[in-house]
């Protein structure tokens, strides 16, 4: 249960990013972000990934408030989160098999558990037959469903998406789309997609939180126009 | 750490790293190696500068020429070596008029030896006593108490003013000294960018490490390994680069300044491997981890 209780953010420059958040997010939910570029979204995923911390108000996940959080506790927080960005942020010189794996390194999986699992992730996103490639052999696409691999690799109970078919072929931010949906209902994995795509929002019929000038104008189920 | 993730694979990381990152970690090295140099190089020619000038202000030596060899001069003056602590009473020596004759003929060359046979009746050379000094400062003082004394008919001593010397050689160390502060501290300046440098172009990957829950620490180990083996790597080179300079050009230079024995590239060598691998340890600590704070304080 992911849980916004009154988050203000005001940056240091003076900007008031958000104010009076309310939101409650269950497990297992798949949640769009939407609202115009400037609005808040991604002040939001920031406050969620510990990027940065609100000024007031408090965000509570799994029981646990994130402004208690020292900075040592992070790294551990953020491996319950799994990272989608628009731009893939794959280590271009590191295989789809690396890069995926460098995830599992990077919290102390042994090798033996890293051979294990990533071809099972590639085979969960289709890509086994590209594990040996590297990002710049791959398409939009493949790159996102890499990314998406990488962030399954620590069995996350929240996955975040930062407008994750901004940079791929509009055909194919469908399947993208489709792979999180699945996610989100097979593995019971919190989901929260941030997006600009009206179309795919009204397509997959998902509940949609809009947020305007910092603050939620809408919440509910269904598509972009009825929460505008 | 929580974590299986051995100290082998540490190192087989920073090793990639430096291979994947091939074009800047060459550059680092260079870098490195062109700072040690030129700090090294100069601290060397400093030193045998230092030492050249020891050597000439510590030629000790009062000469006294006698015009009268007779037993109350030598007497007068063996009690003022025998009373003066600022002369070195062991290694004085009398030379009479005809070892003095000797010796310069002995200097010529076996040619000349007939010259004894006719000089030696009429001696233009006078007895000398060379006089060591223990503190060349007090020179002036004791060539007075020589010439003092009668019979001496002269007190030779350097042709450079003493005290003069003196202050120079004090002006040159402390100078010298300033410099090498400066280019090791431009050293740090310029390592320290390089560094930043390899950091900044690896700030996607650092960024993407800490979005998978990688700790601080975790991050920056391999980094600090790869500096140190960069460190390491430039200090070999350094080492070796800096024996073929020294060998052919600084003691090649030195060597046509008169008579002055230069050190020994082996009296560098135990003092250069110390420095060098501390210089690189602390690079690679330190240059690793003051970049990096940036990029992990997100």
């Amino acid at each position: 249960m992911i849980e916004f209780c009154n988050v203000e953010k005001q940056y240091s420059t003076g900007v008031l990013a958000l104010y009076d958040i309310n939101l409650k997010i269950k497990d297992g939910e798949f949640v769009f972000i939407v609202g115009a570029s400037g609005a808040g979204k991604s002040t939001l995923i920031k406050l969620l990934m510990c990027e940065e911390h609100p000024t007031s108000g408090k965000i509570v996940i799994d029981g646990i408030d994130l402004s208690q959080l020292r900075h040592k506790d992070i790294p551990i927080y953020r491996r319950q989160l799994g990272i989608v960005f628009q731009d893939f942020r794959l280590l271009p010189n590191k295989t789809v098999f690396e890069n995926v794996a460098f995830a599992m390194r990077v919290t102390g999986k042994s090798n033996k558990e890293i051979r294990q699992k990533v071809p099972k992730l590639l085979n969960m996103v289709d890509l086994a037959h590209r594990a040996k490639n590297y990002p710049n052999q791959l398409s939009g696409g493949e790159m996102q469903r890499v990314a998406l691999a990488r962030a399954l690799a620590n069995n996350p109970k929240v996955i975040i998406a930062d407008e994750p078919t901004g940079n791929i072929d509009p055909s194919l931010s469908h399947e993208i789309m489709s792979l999180l949906a699945g996610i989100s209902k097979r593995g019971n994995i919190t989901v929260i997609v941030v997006t600009h795509e009206k179309e795919l929002v009204d397509k997959f019929n998902k509940r949609v939180v809009y947020i305007s000038d910092g603050t939620v104008a809408a919440d509910h189920e269904g598509g972009y126009s009825d929460a505008q | 750490m929580r974590n299986n993730y051995g100290s082998s694979n540490f190192l087989s990381d920073a090793f990639e790293n430096i291979r994947l990152n091939k074009l800047l970690s060459t550059a680092t090295v260079f870098i490195f190696v062109a700072c040690f140099i030129v700090t090294t190089s100069f601290s060397m020619l400093i030193l045998n500068i230092n030492r050249l000038v020891d050597e000439i202000a510590n030629n000790n030596e009062i000469v006294l020429f006698l015009d009268d060899d007779s037993e109350e001069t030598l007497d007068n003056i063996n009690e003022i070596i025998a009373s003066n602590s600022f002369i070195d009473r062991n290694n004085c020596q009398y030379i009479t008029a005809d070892e003095g004759l000797k010796n310069l003929i002995e200097a010529l060359g076996p040619e000349y030896s007939q010259l004894y046979d006719e000089f030696k009746n009429d001696n233009p050379i006078r007895a000398s006593y060379e006089i060591k000094l223990n503190d060349i400062s007090y020179t002036d003082d004791i060539a007075l108490l020589f010439r003092n004394i009668d019979g001496v008919g002269e007190v030779r001593t350097q042709q450079i003013r003493i005290d003069e010397f003196i202050n120079i050689k004090n002006v040159i160390s402390l100078l010298s000294l300033w410099l090498i502060i400066i280019l090791i501290i431009v050293s740090i300046f310029i390592i320290s960018n390089t560094i930043k440098m390899t950091i900044y172009a690896r700030k996607t990957e650092i960024n993407i490490m800490k979005f998978v829950g990688a700790t601080d620490a975790f991050i920056r180990i391999p980094y600090i390994i790869e500096g140190i083996i960069l460190g390491l790597i430039a200090s070999v080179v350094a080492f070796f680069a800096q024996w073929l300079i020294y060998e052919t050009l600084i003691l090649n230079g030195l060597s046509k300044l008169a008579v002055f024995t230069p050190y020994d590239f082996a009296y560098f060598a135990p003092a250069m491997i110390i420095l060098y691998v501390i210089a690189a340890v602390l690079f690679g600590v330190f240059g690793s981890l003051l970049p990096m704070r940036k990029y992990l304080n997100v």
